[in-house]
């Protein structure tokens, strides 16, 4: 079924829309928390979790043209948020690792809140990834959104582990240098 | 804010770049279709004869032109489409060059096996696919995959003041070779295993320097040398070139006659690439032979074919590799966009850095492709801007809602394409390979499922390859592989 058919499931608050949206996502989503969480179990909890949060979210929010980004930015947060829980001995140590590489991008690292507000800091990020190539773009989504491993990025964008280190290690000062000249405070 | 936390933020970013970043091209397909590929082709290939000989019939100018292009010698292009007197949807049938059939062959191997360079290796201990495992090596003869002999590595060399511990197994195939067992070899990142590829006397490989030397002389952290895998002996071919002092080499490729490698490398905080004339000794940067950025280049057999990007637009020009002279190839050309396949461009082009398996060095392509807002497909020759329409081909369509794309993949030798296409999330169903030497190219369709994740590469000069894993546990983990070969059969002209 089109997303267009999906989502006009959910306004209609018709429960075919979770079948559905399983059926044509749910592998994905389950596969998109299994690399965050490494752990079967709680994919398919993030999977079940997130059609429940989909119900809720659809309406408001009619995803028409991106329901699997709308879809998947959901199982990434539950994931993340069973890492950070459970603090999991393997796949936490990874998140914490994938974290460490980001914080080099945050011009002064530090326990405050952040001082944009959502709305600022989302201008911010996609303001640097449109400044990026499209290439560039997926890699480093691919790192920080999907949380993939950089072996798995290689092999699917076809080049080396180290272009990958390397593309990413430029992504970060790239970031890094952004956002001290748009002068934002993270 | 800490990491973590901007980890979390990143959910922020416009859907638009999320989904853009799921639907690249690399997974996907189910096999088994090659009855009904064969079938296509056979068919495909009557049709064509038919069809040439009609229009070959029919028109002086159509004979000449088919025959040009087959004879490989350069083409005029006219600057507005062909003859009127040709019609040609009705004259030509896609696709209409054809060489051979499109062999396949199929072997089901273990979870942790991979195939590249003309070698599969199957891993045999408990850590699958981990540094530190061992692998077997067999080539393929006659449809049966056959164990290759092993040897062993054990030396200490020393090159600039660090010692670098050669110890390894390694599998001989024919001239070429294929790691077994890395032990402590010390190799870059990116030949992380497993390792294929490279002459077994000669073979092109990064060594990693693990710590900072004491001698003074500092190496870049991934440095290529050639090892003799019989005697453990290296050439340090880039000695004396200044390459030395360069940061970091991430890619690189040598030419045939071992004169001149093309790198990708880091001077202090600048990446960019680089040429080593090894021979005279020098190390020139190709943002400074061509007086402007270079954004991607291809090591070609007289030239090195450079292009930069900017707002969308492609520029290209080569550096003739004798005196580094600049000939201009093609002017500003947009790139194309897979969304909006009507408007026409010019595909992505594969550059050296485009490496597709561990241990084997891409020369990057020497054809671009631009497609035409009809489909109509023309190769741009990368050393001299000559413009080669290819025939009765037409980019494939597909719905413009972003659910189709199309990878490119050049072979290790840059002289032949490989176009894959598959639907996000599921099977390759297209293939096509064109060999721009022989000016031919052949097209097949494959069964389109999304029962499996694939990858694609090639697996030598002349066959591609599509890793094929089987997933289980919905969806979740991968018990074995199966490994499809297409090979171009009829390699003759």
């Amino acid at each position: 079924m089109e997303d267009r058919g999906i989502v006009e499931l959910y306004l209609q608050r018709d429960s075919r829309a979770i079948e559905k949206t399983q059926e044509k996502y749910g592998g994905r989503l389950r596969e998109l928390s299994f690399n965050i969480t490494f752990d079967a179990g709680a994919a398919e909890e993030c999977e079940n979790d997130t059609y429940l949060a989909a119900w809720n979210s659809i309406p408001p929010h009619e995803p028409v043209s991106y329901l699997y980004a709308f879809l998947a930015r959901i199982t990434r947060h539950l994931s993340l948020n069973v890492c950070r829980d459970r603090r999991r001995l393997k796949r936490g140590g990874y998140v914490v690792r994938l974290s460490r590489e980001l914080e080099e991008c945050i011009p002064s690292p530090d326990n405050a809140q952040c001082r944009l507000d959502e709305e600022e800091l989302k201008a911010a990020i996609n303001g640097f990834l449109a400044t990026l190539s499209e290439e560039k773009r997926n890699i480093f989504l691919r790192r920080y959104w999907y949380l993939d491993s950089v072996t798995s990025i290689a092999e699917r964008y076809g080049i080396g582990e180290s272009k990958v280190k390397m593309t990413l290690q430029r992504a970060r000062g790239k970031l890094r240098e952004y956002l001290i000249k748009e002068g934002y405070e993270l | 804010m800490r990491g973590e936390e901007f980890l979390y933020k990143l959910e922020l970013t416009d859907p638009k770049f999320v989904m853009a970043a799921d639907a690249v091209p690399n997974i996907t397909r189910h096999g088994g279709g090659w009855r009904r590929a064969l079938t296509i082709v056979a068919a495909a290939a009557l049709l064509t004869v038919v069809c040439l000989t009609a229009a070959m019939a029919l028109s002086v100018k159509v004979r000449q032109f088919v025959f040009d292009f087959f004879t490989g010698e350069k083409q005029t292009i006219p600057e507005s489409p062909v003859d009127s007197e040709i019609d040609k949807d009705s004259m030509f049938v896609e696709p209409k060059i054809i060489i051979g059939e499109l062999e396949e062959r199929t072997f089901h191997l273990p979870v942790s096996s991979h195939a590249g360079e003309g070698t599969f290796l199957v891993c045999t201990d408990p850590v699958e696919g981990q540094r530190g495992s061992h692998y077997d090596a067999y080539r393929e003869e006659h449809g049966e995959l056959v164990k290759l002999p092993e040897y062993e590595l054990r030396k200490t060399a020393t090159l600039g003041g660090v010692e670098y511990d050669l110890t390894c197994d390694w599998a001989p195939n024919g001239e070429d070779c294929a790691m077994t067992w890395d032990g402590g070899l010390d190799l870059g990142d990116e030949l992380a295993f497993p390792v294929f590829g490279g002459r077994a006397e000669r073979r092109l490989v990064a060594l990693y320097r693990r710590s900072s030397p004491e001698s003074g002389r500092k190496y870049p952290k991934e440095y290529p040398v050639i090892i003799n895998m019989y005697t453990g002996e290296i050439t340090d071919v880039l000695a004396g070139t200044g390459a030395e002092d360069l940061t970091d080499i991430c890619s690189y490729v040598l030419s045939e006659d071992e004169r001149y490698m093309l790198m990708e490398a880091q001077d202090g905080e600048e990446f960019g690439y680089y040429v080593a004339d090894i021979e005279k000794k020098e190390l020139h940067s190709l943002n400074e032979l061509s007086g402007e950025r270079v954004d991607g280049c291809s090591l070609l057999d007289e030239s090195i074919a450079c292009w930069s990007e900017e707002n969308r637009f492609r520029r290209g020009w080569s550096l003739s590799l004798d005196d580094y002279e600049r000939t201009e190839t093609f002017g500003p050309t947009k790139c194309f966009n897979p969304d909006e396949p009507e408007k026409g461009g010019m595909t992505w082009i594969p550059g050296i850095g485009g490496i597709v398996q561990a241990g084997i060095t891409y020369h990057g392509c020497r054809f671009a492709l631009d497609i035409a807002p009809d489909r109509s497909v023309t190769a741009i020759d990368l050393s001299n801007g000559e413009r080669l329409p290819i025939e009765g081909f037409r980019w494939r369509e597909y719905p413009d809602d972003g659910s189709y794309g199309i990878g490119l993949y050049a072979s290790p030798d840059g002289k032949k394409l490989l176009l894959a296409g598959h639907y996000d999330g599921r099977s390759n169903d297209y293939l096509a390979i064109i060999d721009f030497e022989k000016r031919a190219m052949v097209e097949i369709e494959r069964e389109n499922s999304n029962d499996y994740n694939e990858y694609v590469g090639w697996f030598d000069n002349d066959t591609v390859v599509i890793e094929q894993l089987h997933m289980v546990g919905d969806g979740i983990y991968c018990d074995s592989r199966d490994f499809f070969l297409y090979s171009l059969a009829d390699k003759e002209e």
